[in-house]
Order: structure tokens, then sequence, then C-alpha cells
């Protein structure tokens, strides 16, 4: 049944998308995110889904798209270069097979967020885009919702749609990518021209929102609260009442509390303490060993290069005999330990070459949001939205970075359409701003031009209507 | 069941979106879209004779 309606689902797409081709383009970003190929049992698992729709999408823009005030960025060139150093240095990796099957799937990433944003010339690309993003992830998000609301959840046990660890559908990575697309849910509830505001679309965003914020509750991953928390710090800075709403947090996480599993709360108490946890204490020791190899091999290992590490790393254990509290130390080893942190992911795999060129995007895309939001702040209606979309990546991208720092998300391919989203954003404002400061010669000359009838005055709008 | 539910809910929005992405002339091209809808700027031809 399943799989009858995800064949019905994607031939409506693809049947709407001979009108407008640009759809093929959301159609592969569904694939990519969803992945209905894996969720399915025995039709769409048999063929090469990603690839028929990847070749549709390049294929009709090629072929029909108009490709007006499309622009290539610098962000783009960078892109590029960081996609031909990891081919190198897939080449010449210490574990070349291994390393191929990430690059198998890296590559795709890394072009797919080349490609799109060449397409995303209109506003409504760029919602299309981000409703498109929070639908595809917000499957994933209702169901894992659900399941906790309904108890079903448990650390590594918290099945979202699919049993594989891998990916989107692992826990931590959706717990980092549920929490980063909060700010897009209500962007999109808020200044949304496809469902336009009203009261459903609040109430839907709402229940989303939830769902989200549940996914690091039913997950029982460190990060996905350490990203909430982070996220909520941030909602500081644009908030006009501040002690309303912290007032309002407080008072939600007040009355979450009890309701959260004792499970949850034992593992979030790890946090503070994480010596005696040997998770994140063998995390400490893979840093430092990533730093050490870096240092040997400055220009990176290849992907899947932790497999060559061997930890010797020391636990402490506490335990309680009478009224003494005794400190056991207890060493042990850990081998092929993951990252389990992006910056050390890209230092270890990719060197210092292929960090600079990550850490520059991930800068660029959070300076330039920046600017927006700073450039926008009085505008008139009709660019209303700018600003709050930039703020919304900009704190997308920011819950991704800090979840970056405790799990190896450096190439998801979720994150690069977030990029591509900014980049697309970027170039599409300066576009309409160039527009907007183009003259005519004969105003440029002084001579007053005969009056259009049924033009919007210039002054009324910042792109000059 | 739940699976389901969630599936059902977030694919029928998209296809929603899809169709109504499908109908706007902006999705493509905004200065055509704000041309097609902007009133016209000359009154029509008077007729002859």
């Amino acid at each position: 049944m399943r799989d009858v309606f995800f064949l019905l689902f994607l031939l409506a797409t693809l049947f709407m998308a001979v009108k407008r081709p640009f759809l093929f383009i959301l159609a592969y970003c569904y694939v990519d995110i969803v992945a209905p190929q894996r969720l399915s049992f025995f039709l769409l698992n048999t063929i090469p889904l990603s690839q028929i729709i990847f070749f549709f999408a390049i294929g009709s823009w090629l072929v029909a798209d108009k490709k007006k005030g499309m622009q290539i960025d610098h962000l783009q060139v960078v892109l590029i270069l960081l996609l031909a150093y990891c081919g190198v240095s897939t080449v010449y990796a210490e574990f070349p097979v291994e390393g191929a099957s990430k690059w198998d799937w890296v590559w795709k990433a890394l072009l797919w967020s080349i490609f799109l944003p060449l397409v995303l010339t209109t506003r409504l690309r760029l919602e299309a885009l981000a409703l498109t993003m929070v639908l595809s992830a917000g499957t994933l998000a209702i169901a894992g919702g659900m399941k906790t609301a309904m108890g079903g959840s448990g650390y590594g046990s918290l099945q979202l749609l699919l049993d594989d660890n891998s990916g989107l559908f692992e826990g931590s990575i959706f717990s980092t990518v549920a929490i980063a697309i909060i700010p897009l849910i209500l962007w999109l509830a808020r200044y949304g021209t496809v469902f336009p505001k009203s009261r459903p679309v609040w109430i839907f965003a709402i229940l989303l929102v939830f769902a989200c914020l549940l996914i690091p509750v039913g997950t029982q991953a460190r990060t996905g609260l350490v990203c909430a928390v982070f996220l909520v710090v941030l909602g500081l800075r644009d908030s006009k009442r501040r002690m309303t709403y912290l007032g309002i947090v407080t008072g939600a996480a007040l009355i979450a509390l009890p309701l959260v599993p004792a499970a949850f709360a034992s593992r979030m108490d790890t946090i503070t303490d994480f010596r005696s946890d040997q998770s994140a204490s063998t995390r400490v020791a893979v840093w430092q060993w990533t730093w050490n190899y870096a240092l040997e091999h400055p220009l990176g290992g290849g992907f899947e290069v932790y497999r060559a590490n061997e930890l010797r790393v020391n636990r402490v254990e506490t335990g309680e005999a009478g009224d003494a509290v005794n400190r056991e130390i207890i060493p042990y080893t850990d081998r092929a330990r993951a990252f389990h942190n992006s910056y050390f992911e890209m230092l270890g795999e990719q060197g210092f070459p292929g960090l600079a060129m990550w850490l520059y995007i991930q800068i660029v895309c959070l300076w330039r949001m920046e600017k927006l939001r700073r450039r926008y702040r009085e505008s008139p209606p009709d660019v209303a939205w700018v600003r709050p979309l930039a703020t919304a990546l900009q704190g997308g991208h920011l819950v991704y970075l800090m979840g970056s720092m405790f799990v190896g998300i450096a190439f998801q391919p979720f994150v690069y359409m977030l990029i591509a989203l900014q980049i697309g954003l970027w170039t599409y404002t300066n576009r309409r701003e160039t527009e907007a400061r183009w003259r005519p010669l004969t105003a440029q000359l002084g001579v007053k031009p005969p009056p259009i009838v049924g033009t919007v005055p210039a002054n009324q709008s910042r792109w000059g209507g | 069941m739940i699976d389901a539910l969630a599936i059902l809910t977030t694919h029928m929005l998209m296809l929603v979106a899809f169709w109504r992405l499908r109908e706007r002339d902006d999705l493509d091209d905004e200065a055509a879209a704000d041309a097609r809808h902007a009133p016209p700027g000359f009154l029509p031809p008077r007729p002859r004779g």
C-alpha cells in the first residue's frame, strides 16, 4: 500500500512538473530527504529513483527553464573547489574502499548545492524550496513526534519511518535537523504565499514545531537538547518583549519537565559529567587523535579515515560505599571510533585546506544573512519577508553548526540545501536591488520621462515596483 | 499506522503545494507575472468606421 502511494505521489508530481519544470527540482529534493525508495518494499526500491529524478531535473532545466536572473555566486566556486578537493582526497584515501562509499553520496550533495542556487531566481522558488524541505523533513518529524508522544521513544530505538540508523534517519542527526528547521517553519507560517497565513496554517505549523521539539526527547539525543536550548537563546535576539519570551519559555519548560521520560532525564544528566560517560570521553580522545593526525597529514586522510584510530581512554566510575564516594578510573581501548564532530571530521578527512573551505562557506553564509537582516531592518511591505527569512536561515544554520559539535554531519545533504537557499536569497536580493538602482538614461540626464500609466511608483517599493 | 498518517499528511500537503505552484506565473518569472497582472497602459484601439 505504501509503495503504491509513493508511486502515485511521484507520478502526480512528475505530471505537474511537465508544465512547470522547476517542480522536477523540488521532486529531487523530496527524494533526497525522504528517500521513498528506501521506504518501499517492492516497487520503487528496484529502480534508481534518485538518478531518474536527477536527470529529469537537470534535463528539464537545460531545455525548458528561462534561466532569467540566473547568477553564479563565488560560494558556488568554493563548493566546486571543495568537491574537487574531496575527489582528489578520495583517490589518495587511507581507506579507499570505505572512502569511496562515502564519496558516492557526498559528490551528489555537493553538486546539487552548486546547482540549486542557479534556479532560485524568484521569491516563490525560494519559498517553494523551503516548503518542500520542511514538509519532507516534517514526514520524519511527525512520525517521530507522534511515537514519542505515545511513549514509543528510546535511545537508538525510536524508528523514524525506517529501521536504519544512517543519514537523516539517525537519531542525533535528525534531532539537529528537526530543531534547525523550526525557524523556517515559523517563517513559512507567517510569510508563506503557497499556504498563506491563516488559522489552519498556524495550527499545523505549531504542531509541527512541537513534533520537532519532541524528536530530541524521543531519540534521547543530547545533541538535540543542546540545539533546542541554543535555539531558545537565539530567539532572544529578535524578541521585542524579552521578559515575556523568557517567561513563556520557562513556563513551557516547567510544564514539560515532569512529562519527559525518566530515561531521557538520566541521559541528559550525562551532559554535565562527561568523564563518567564512555561515549563522551571517547569523543574527546578521538578529537585529540584527529588533531595529532592532521598535524602529521595536513592534507587529510580521505573519507572514513577515523577507522585508523586506536584510543586508550580512561573512564571515571563513581560509586558509593556507605558515606564515602569512590571514584574509580577504568582504562579501556577503543578502535575506529567515528569523529562525532563535523569540524574534526573535515580536519581529519580533508585536512586543513578542506576545513578552511568548509568553514569559509559557513562563515560567509552567516555573515551574508546578518547583512540582509541589517539591510532590511526597515523595509516596505513588499519586501518585509526578506529579513525574517534571513533570520530563519541564519538561525537554522547556527543550530546546525552547534549540532556539528557533537555529530559528524559535515556533508549532510539537507544542510547543503540550506546553504543553497542562503546563496539563492543573497543573489536574488542583490539582483533585485541592482535592477531597482537602474535608471533610464533620460532620468540620469535630468530629463523627466513621460509618465507611464499602470506602474507602481518607485518610492512605494524598495525594489522600485 | 503512525508512519502512514505522517506520510499521508505531508505528502498530501506537498501535492496541494505543487498544484498551487503549477498555477503561479511568478514561479518562473516575476517581471512577466507583474506585467500580466498590471493594468493596461494604453486605451484599447478605437473601433474603425
